[in-house]
């Protein structure tokens, strides 16, 4: 019972960072239509800034927020500035977050060095709660209660809202929307903004989840992808779905089989892509 | 006439007496390549190593028997390949007359068969994997850092006779590091009567360890943990978060807790043992001096072991350049010197090789406590002098094959 318990509170937990980090991915590739490379630096550099900022501060919700919104900022000038410069052009867009990413890569380095931080959240981040004889780590709660509200939000705004319908029509169609008078640049700027303030968070988050350090960029992008692969393309709630299904599966698969634990995550989307190439809520 | 040629030849024969040191001083610099990752993800280990070997270079000014010495540096990059580009160009275009660094395995076993074509000494000063010293050492080539198998036989022995354990579940990374340290540790333990009932194979990018460590065999005496790196700040922080390290103890491979770790591992590591052929708490006074002055260079609390163990290597190659009077052009005897060559003291201890190439050193058994602000891997035991072979035969430990996953296989398990 006790192994059941806990395996699935892990696997909820690290659903909660997949949904984190594929999340933003998702909405940018969405409205967009960007394979964005430079995802994981948006990680990394807000994790390094978070660890800046919790050190500064000595408030590590300040912390997250200054970082994410940092990140986010810095993501509306990428845009802005290049990627608008080759829009409608699939191949030079992921070349441009290519070289964005590697940029970034050595920039982190040369600013933070190369010794691995860990980001450092209140002192309650490393107890644990006992609830009816079982023990469940603070830090997990927060991560599941993170992406929680973050899904909630994220989906009331874009489900509920008149923004959020913008949102919807130019991942549908973004010819349409503009010729209906809809400013769709605007859109994919903020939408882009807001895809890196989701990768920021998850980047302090993720910190004090498991540390930070130079190639962490890349090591956490095939998880980004395979969330937005699995899920669909632009859909939140595909993200959220299977963000849950992965890390349940991904969990579940190591502790029972730690020898199969490479294929855990990937054979899953393997899977979903030979019978549902669009992922599972995505439309073609 | 024949007076002035007299002169001519008293003024030349002169000439040439009187001022011997002119042609001593016009022998050209001794060269020496040193490959280390400069760019990419291990940039820092990089850095440190070529810290820890320049300051040794810089203590001697760079002479070494009245030799000029010219260190040059070549990136290691990412892949073997580009090592061996790099070596090449050492050897070809530089003409290097030693060659040092490498800290991936990789990168060594496609360097090491260059290097030996071309007869130009290679010292490893990181890569551990058991047989570039071992079933495919090769005759230019020696090792002064450190192999997973040699630690392991100690960390067995360890285990056994000093923890008390007889069963023991193992975490480890699924690569060459992991599977020779389990090895080395399963072979000398069940050897001694104990018993590896589990052994979980981490791949190396592991996000989460939550659940390796929630599936961890309760009834194991202890668990020994071969994850290095950033993982082993997630590794040793679950292993804390979920209890097992209030009820159990954890010996580690040293560079778990690597002293460029110990500021991200924090409070999650103390108790943790690991053994290693260096600490930054190691007192001695050799040691001591080097971590005042490594400081010096890296304006860091934290010095890493790779700093430590370079500084020792280049000690010992300037002794065996000393050896042979500067003379490194004589290959053959250079390279003979050069493995014979011992010393008695550095940061880590005494270093000499055995005939495989490998050193024998001293291995550390340390803790991780905290001392005042700062943390450190306190020594609390010492294996003096351990050969890479433990206490076997080489011959007869040489028949059987390396380390590897199943290699021992787990009977108990």
């Amino acid at each position: 019972m006790e192994f059941w318990v806990n395996q699935t509170f892990n696997g909820v937990s690290y659903a909660a960072l997949l949904f984190l980090l594929g999340g933003g991915l998702t909405l940018i590739f969405g409205v967009m239509k960007i394979v964005n490379i430079a995802h994981g630096s948006f990680y990394l550099v807000g994790g390094y800034l978070g660890v800046a900022l919790v050190a500064a501060t000595g408030n590590f919700y300040l912390a997250l927020l200054g970082a994410a919104l940092a990140v986010a900022a810095g993501g509306v000038i990428l845009e802005r500035v290049f990627l608008r410069a080759v829009e409608g052009d699939d191949l030079r867009q992921m070349l441009l977050t290519m070289g964005i990413a590697l940029f970034f890569q050595d920039a982190c380095l040369l600013v933070w060095g190369g010794d691995p931080f860990n980001l450092r959240g209140p002192a309650y981040f490393a107890q644990s709660v006992k609830l009816g004889g079982f023990t469940f780590p603070i830090l997990r709660l927060f991560m599941i209660a993170a992406a929680g509200v973050l899904f909630v939000v994220l989906w009331w705004f874009q489900e509920k809202t008149r923004a959020g319908a913008m949102v919807r029509a130019a991942i549908d169609n973004a010819e349409m929307t503009e010729a209906l008078g809809i400013n769709v640049p605007i859109l994919k700027m903020a939408v882009f903004g807001l895809g890196a303030f989701l990768a920021g968070v998850a980047g302090v988050v993720g910190s004090a989840f498991m540390g930070i350090y130079p190639g962490l960029d890349f090591e956490i992008l095939p998880y980004a992808f395979v969330v937005v692969i699995v899920g669909g393309m632009g859909s939140l709630s595909g993200a959220f779905v299977a963000a849950l299904v992965l890390g349940l599966l991904d969990n579940f698969g190591k502790a029972l089989f730690p020898e199969i634990s490479y294929f855990t995550l990937f054979a899953p989307m393997a899977i979903v892509l030979a019978f549902r190439p669009t992922g599972l809520f995505g439309r073609a | 006439m024949k007076k002035h040629l007299v002169l001519a030849l008293v003024a030349l024969v002169a000439a040439v007496v009187l001022v011997p040191a002119a042609p001593a001083a016009e022998k050209p610099p001794i060269k020496i390549g040193f490959i280390a990752p400069k760019t990419g993800n291990f940039a820092q280990f990089g850095l440190d190593m070529l810290n820890g070997f320049k300051l040794y270079l810089s203590e001697i000014d760079y002479m070494i028997a009245g030799r000029k010495v010219e260190l040059i540096e070549e990136d290691e990059g990412a892949t073997p390949a580009n090592a061996v580009t790099k070596a090449r160009k050492l050897i070809e275009h530089d003409k290097v007359q030693l060659m040092g660094g490498l800290l991936m395995a990789a990168a060594a076993y496609a360097v090491a068969p260059v290097v030996q074509e071309a007869g130009v000494p290679l010292v490893i000063t990181v890569a551990a994997s058991d047989d570039l010293t071992q079933r495919k050492a090769s005759k230019y080539l020696a090792r002064v850092s450190l192999t997973g198998g040699e630690h392991g036989h100690v960390a067995g022995d360890y285990a056994y006779r000093k923890l008390g354990w007889r069963k023991v579940a193992v975490i480890a990374m699924d690569y060459g590091w992991g599977h020779e340290v389990t090895g080395g540790f399963q072979r000398v333990f069940e050897e001694l009567g104990g018993q590896v009932i589990q052994k979980i194979w981490t791949p190396v990018i592991t996000t989460d360890f939550g659940p390796y460590v929630a599936s961890l065999k309760p009834e194991a005496d202890g668990i020994l943990d071969v994850v290095t790196g950033a993982a082993s700040i997630r590794l040793i922080g679950e292993l804390r978060k979920a209890g097992v390290l209030d009820k159990k103890k954890v010996l580690a491979a040293g560079t778990a807790t690597d002293e460029t770790l110990l500021t991200a591992l924090g409070d999650t590591a103390l108790g943790v043992l690991t053994f290693l052929p260096w600490s930054q708490a190691l007192d001695t006074p050799e040691n001591k001096r080097f971590v005042e002055r490594i400081k010096q260079v890296t304006k860091k609390d934290y010095v890493g072991f790779s700093g430590a163990i370079n500084y020792g290597a280049a000690m010992w190659i300037a002794e065996a350049i000393r050896q042979v009077g500067g003379d490194v052009e004589n290959k053959e005897k250079f390279f003979q010197t050069l493995r014979a060559t011992e010393i008695k003291s550095s940061p880590r201890g005494p270093i000499k090789i055995d005939k495989y190439g490998h050193i024998i050193q001293n291995i550390y058994i340390r803790r991780v406590d905290k001392v005042g602000n700062l943390y450190q891997n306190t020594v609390i035991e010492t294996y003096p002098s351990v050969s890479q072979f433990w206490k076997y035969n080489p011959e007869e430990y040489l028949k059987q094959p390396i380390y590897s996953r199943d290699n021992p296989p787990c009977r108990h398990c």
